[in-house]
């Protein structure tokens, strides 16, 4: 067949042969089907009743066969999947395995599955074998998609199969195994073998052959691609490769089927397929009333116009019975009175996608994780399903609360997509102090469960698991150690974390920058009521690691100043908070580095300005001192405004000495000065600035005060005023005058 | 008699297509239509095996959308930015289904309800008082009267007073003319097919009472550049198609155009240059240059296709060379097979 190039006589007579094969075999009834496919299942089932085989074969993987019973539990309800390595084998309800599955079961008849594991693949990439992409995207279906004025393969695929009567299930699958076998005349062999569907086919012919020695009455229900490939079935010498690859049944949901969504061998619209599928026995005009009825908020009126604009598209379309492209293009020609977009459809879209979700049989789930998984979730009350949000109000926390944000924080670790942070992950390593609430989304769905059973090779428990993840964080320095202590108590595992090696750490480490930064971590950590239970744990920490800051904050200067201004910055702030333990140590060091250390002009003022500042001193002798300093003051000044903002409105504090510093620039120097002034100064309110211009006015003698609270102003100047400042900063950034913005 | 015409409408200019449809069309035809549903989708579409040519090269579901509105009760309203073929599809539709396209309001500020309703030849009025004879009849009247689709052209230009005069007509189907005492019922085939222009949107939006009329469909830019080239080629062939002497059309620089439309659609949206640059502000750019090559004998250049997209795009708006300019420095540079075009482009928007 490889050398028949479809537009050679050759595709044709090969298709002629084809049809006459297809119903010689006295042994097997074919049954080529695309997977999902309404109309597919339909006639399976009248294919089955009429051929009443001894055998049904179904393209899935060997294995499966341990899940027969599941699969033909009459508790279990579709959309349900097979899970195997990275790969999903889903069933909807209209799917014609599904039907074929169960068809089997009612009437007592074998099922085996006749394809490849996909672990026996040498696929680097997982597949979606049930693809049926290459028939849809095949060059025989794109010029049938243009003759027929189709939008898409799927439109296409609707059209000739899905809303169609046909005369028998033979006609139906002659027709499907025609046009599934025109698009394979595109493809070579070449093509076919790296896509792996050669080494699948050789397993399904010999499983049909060992089948045929077997039975009298075999149906063989495969993808339609595969379908002519198999005929030669008693032809093959290979054996059946056999596996015991491990597979999970779990459920699936409508989504997760959606060919828009994603899923290349789904049907688009899966909620809309499985009406499609059940509600087949409805006349045309039974069928648009019973899709009308599925969408809500059509008044009366709106019904009928709908009713009638399809009815008639449908007879110019030449179909049967209206399909989903169908019923949206006459609810947006009806409905719409405007200039619409995709976007006005996805109401419609979502109804017709569905929300189903697949159920299994509680005690026959035994999936690994999964069903502890889902006890903890019940026994902290977070709802599976839909998805749902859970707040939390951190200082009110009850012990149930406490328990569902642990078990939150242990499943977000775990990174199974099932719960998200309405903040970032980062609030995981950086409490927030300041953060008093806390909101969470989560959602169970399919994805969470396959994860959980690929985590399930951890361990059987989520406690086990999420330990030997969290054995796993890397702890090689200090910053890295108290990360994983603050997450190993967030996720209730406050035994992993190891106090001994942390002091050690803390005791080793010698940089000033990581002793600074973990040391305001561990503070603030200790202070969020989440941590209320391991004060004592926390504080036995951060004494050794204040005291390692001390004996290192001479080397501050080391740090690039910003840097070091930040750090005294911050400790400062933490000496005032903590007035009775820490204010008496803070004071010395900063006496002792003020008096034993070299410090840069600026650095040296810093100090002192923190050391006046924290007895509540007057700092006039300083900045008398200032004024005698005959280096570059603004510099000194800048960095006395960011330590101590405060002092510039004391009466004798630092604007009467940054005015008389600028009296005597001249206005070269003043215009170097200016960007980084006006830096100081934009971070104030109004109401500041207004103090400062009379204060400067008094001190200047100017006769006309400056207004900066002009009460006259409206929200619109303000807006204005706020736009302008926006094109300001823009054009500052953009003409490289950073030094210039606010930002 | 020859009659010269600079432009034929859609039922001469394929009146042989209608011919062979009519006389071949087994279908069930509405009442009042010349055509079955599928012959007009057909005439409109395409059919190969009959030889019919493909006239509207957008989505075959709006056309078949499209055609299903007009056989119920409601008006037909195109909408959609200027130059993506609302009115060559209404002046198709109309001569399929009705065998004419002349019935035709087209919508302005001074429109009045007369021109939609119908007024009369006063000196006749005054002489012999009202009558049939002093009447004059506007195309809805016609349209009415005969059973065929009328269209009105850039509905929202008019004021909203006149549009509402439709609301009673299409309702109602009946026109009432006080002065004669007696009111015309519209025979079966009588439709409406509008169309409005989105950035006329808000000059004089439309009644709710109106849109409840009219089933909506929005016809899209083009976004298939091979279908897009073809198009463009069809139509500036068939401009010439009276023509003694046939342009050399050069379909590399067709392409590069459809191309450089679809690269400016997309970076900048649709309305950040002044102009649309729809499917038809191609067909002129084209129709400029074939001209160009013809009268002066000089083969299409990218220098000429340049001078003709500056005439066509850049309107009022100074910012427009600004962003052709950016277009040129930012994307056309990198591509050296579109030296010539970058040269061009740059003595012009680049200077």
């Amino acid at each position: 067949m490889d050398e028949i190039t479809p537009d050679n006589n050759g595709f044709s007579q090969a298709l002629a042969k084809l049809s006459q094969r297809y119903l010689h075999d006295e042994k097997v009834r074919w049954l080529p089907v695309r997977h999902h496919s309404p109309a597919c299942a339909h006639f399976a089932l009248a294919q089955l009743n009429a051929w009443q085989p001894d055998v049904v074969l179904i393209e899935a993987p060997h294995s499966f066969g341990q899940h027969l019973g599941l699969l033909q539990n009459k508790h279990v309800v579709p959309p349900i999947a097979v899970y195997q390595q990275q790969s999903y084998f889903p069933f909807a309800e209209n799917s014609p395995e599904w039907q074929a599955l169960r068809w089997a079961g009612d009437n007592h008849v074998p099922v085996q599955f006749i394809d490849l594991d996909s672990t026996d693949e040498q696929q680097e990439e997982p597949l979606d074998r049930y693809s049926d992409a290459r028939i849809l995207s095949s060059s025989y279906s794109r010029q049938l998609q243009q003759t027929m004025g189709c939008r898409d393969a799927d439109e296409l695929w609707l059209r000739l199969f899905e809303l169609q009567n046909f005369e028998s299930a033979n006609d139906f699958f002659e027709q499907v195994l025609l046009f599934c076998a025109a698009s394979r005349l595109y493809y070579d062999q070449k093509s076919l073998q790296q896509l792996g569907d050669l080494d699948r086919e050789k397993q399904m012919r010999a499983c049909i052959r060992a089948a045929s020695h077997d039975y009298q009455r075999i149906a063989v229900m495969t993808g339609g691609f595969h379908t002519s490939a198999l005929f030669d079935y008693e032809q093959e010498s290979t054996s059946i490769r056999k596996s015991t690859e491990d597979s999970f049944v779990i459920r699936y949901s409508d989504s997760l089927l959606d060919a828009h969504q994603g899923y290349q061998a789904g049907m688009p619209y899966p909620a809309f397929c499985r009406w499609l599928f059940e509600q087949r026995s409805l006349s045309a005009c039974d069928w648009l009333l019973y899709l009308l009825a599925q969408m809500p908020k059509l008044t009366l009126i709106a019904k009928q116009n709908v009713f009638e604009h399809l009815s008639q598209l449908c007879q110019l379309r030449g179909i049967v019975r209206a399909g989903c492209y169908d019923l949206l293009d006459s609810l947006g020609s009806c409905q719409f009175k405007q200039q619409s977009s995709s976007r006005d459809y996805r109401p419609w879209q979502q109804l017709l996608r569905g929300e189903n979700m697949g159920q299994l049989p509680a005690n026959q789930r035994n999936l690994p994780l999964v069903d502890d998984v889902l006890a903890h979730c019940k026994h902290v009350q977070l709802t599976i399903g839909t998805i749902n949000r859970s707040h939390f109000s951190l200082y009110e926390l009850t012990e149930r609360q406490r328990q569902r944000r642990q078990l939150l924080s242990q499943l977000l670790f775990l990174d199974i997509g099932f719960c998200q942070y309405e903040q970032s992950m980062h609030a995981f390593y950086n409490i927030h102090t300041a953060a008093k609430h806390e909101s969470w989304r989560y959602h169970w769905t399919p994805s969470v469960e396959v994860a959980l059973i690929e985590l399930s090779t951890l361990g059987g428990t989520l406690k086990t698991v999420v330990q030997h993840r969290l054995a796993q964080q890397s702890e090689s320095d200090l910053p890295q150690m108290l990360d994983k202590l603050i997450l190993s108590l967030q996720l209730g595992m406050q035994y992993q974390f190891n106090s001994v090696a942390i002091t050690r750490e803390i005791n080793d480490c010698s940089t000033i920058k990581i002793l600074s930064d973990s040391f305001i971590k561990l503070y603030r950590t200790s202070k969020h009521p989440l941590f209320n239970d391991y004060h004592q744990q926390l504080d036995a920490l951060i004494t050794p690691l204040w005291r390692q800051l001390s004996f290192h904050l001479p080397s501050l200067n080391q740090l690039p100043e910003d840097e070091a201004l930040q750090v005294l910055l911050s400790l400062q702030a933490i000496a005032r908070q903590q007035m009775e333990v820490l204010k008496q140590p803070w004071r010395e060091r900063l006496h002792w580095l003020i008096e034993h250390n070299e410090h840069t002009p600026t650095l040296w003022f810093a100090l002192k300005a923190l050391a006046v500042d924290l007895d509540e001193l007057d700092p006039a002798s300083l900045l008398n001192e200032l004024q005698r300093y005959s280096g570059d003051r603004f510099t000194i000044l800048r960095t006395l405004l960011t330590v101590v903002p405060h002092w510039l409105n004391y009466q004798n504090g630092l604007l009467p000495l940054l005015n008389h510093s600028i009296e005597q620039l001249d206005d070269e120097q003043f215009v170097e000065q200016l960007p980084q002034l006006r830096g100081l100064f934009c971070d104030k309110d109004a109401r500041e600035i207004d103090g400062i211009s009379q204060q400067l006015g008094t001190l200047n003698q100017w006769q006309q005060q400056l207004n900066w609270l002009n009460e006259d102003i409206s929200e619109h100047d303000v807006n204005q005023a706020m736009l302008l400042d926006k094109q300001l900063q823009q054009q500052l950034l953009e003409q490289g005058l950073s030094a210039w913005t606010t930002r | 008699m020859n009659k010269q015409i600079i432009r034929a409408r859609a039922e001469q200019r394929y009146q042989v297509e209608l011919a062979q449809l009519i006389a071949t069309d087994s279908g069930a035809r509405p009442s009042g239509w010349q055509l079955s549903a599928s012959a007009v989708k057909r005439f409109i579409c395409g059919d190969k095996q009959h030889n019919i040519s493909r006239k509207y090269y957008g989505d075959d579901a709006l056309v078949e959308r499209a055609i299903v509105s007009l056989m119920g009760n409601n008006g037909l309203m195109m909408v959609g930015e200027p130059g993506t073929a609302k009115s060559m599809l209404s002046e198709l539709l109309a001569a399929a289904i009705s065998g004419t396209s002349e019935l035709l309001i087209q919508g302005t500020a001074g429109t009045t309800e007369e021109q939609v309703k119908y007024s009369w030849n006063f000196a006749m009025l005054l002489a012999n008082g009202p009558s049939f004879d002093a009447l004059l009849k506007s195309p809805i009247y016609t349209a009415m009267e005969q059973g065929k689709l009328v269209r009105i052209e850039e509905i929202t230009r008019c004021p909203q007073e006149i549009q509402d005069v439709l609301i009673s007509l299409m309702s109602e189907k009946t026109l009432t003319i006080p002065e004669l005492g007696i009111a015309i019922q519209a025979k079966p085939g009588f439709n409406v097919i509008a169309t409005a222009n989105l950035l006329d949107r808000g000059v004089n939006e439309m009644s709710s009472a109106l849109k409840r009329r009219f089933n909506f469909e929005t016809v899209p830019v083009l976004n298939d550049v091979k279908l897009e080239k073809e198009l463009i080629l069809s139509q500036v062939n068939a401009r010439f198609i009276n023509e003694a002497q046939q342009p050399q059309i050069n379909e590399e620089l067709v392409q590069l155009l459809v191309q450089v439309f679809h690269d400016l659609r997309n970076n900048f949206g649709a309305q950040s240059l002044d102009a649309t640059l729809s499917t038809a502000e191609a067909v002129n750019i084209v129709h400029s240059c074939a001209l160009h090559s013809l009268y002066w004998h000089q083969p299409m250049s990218a220098e000429q296709l340049v001078q003709q997209m500056h005439g066509t795009l850049v309107k009022d708006k100074p910012d427009d060379i600004k962003k052709l300019a950016h277009y040129l420095d930012a994307v056309v540079r990198e591509r050296k097979e579109w030296r010539a075009f970058f040269d061009a482009g740059k003595a012009l928007w680049m200077k």
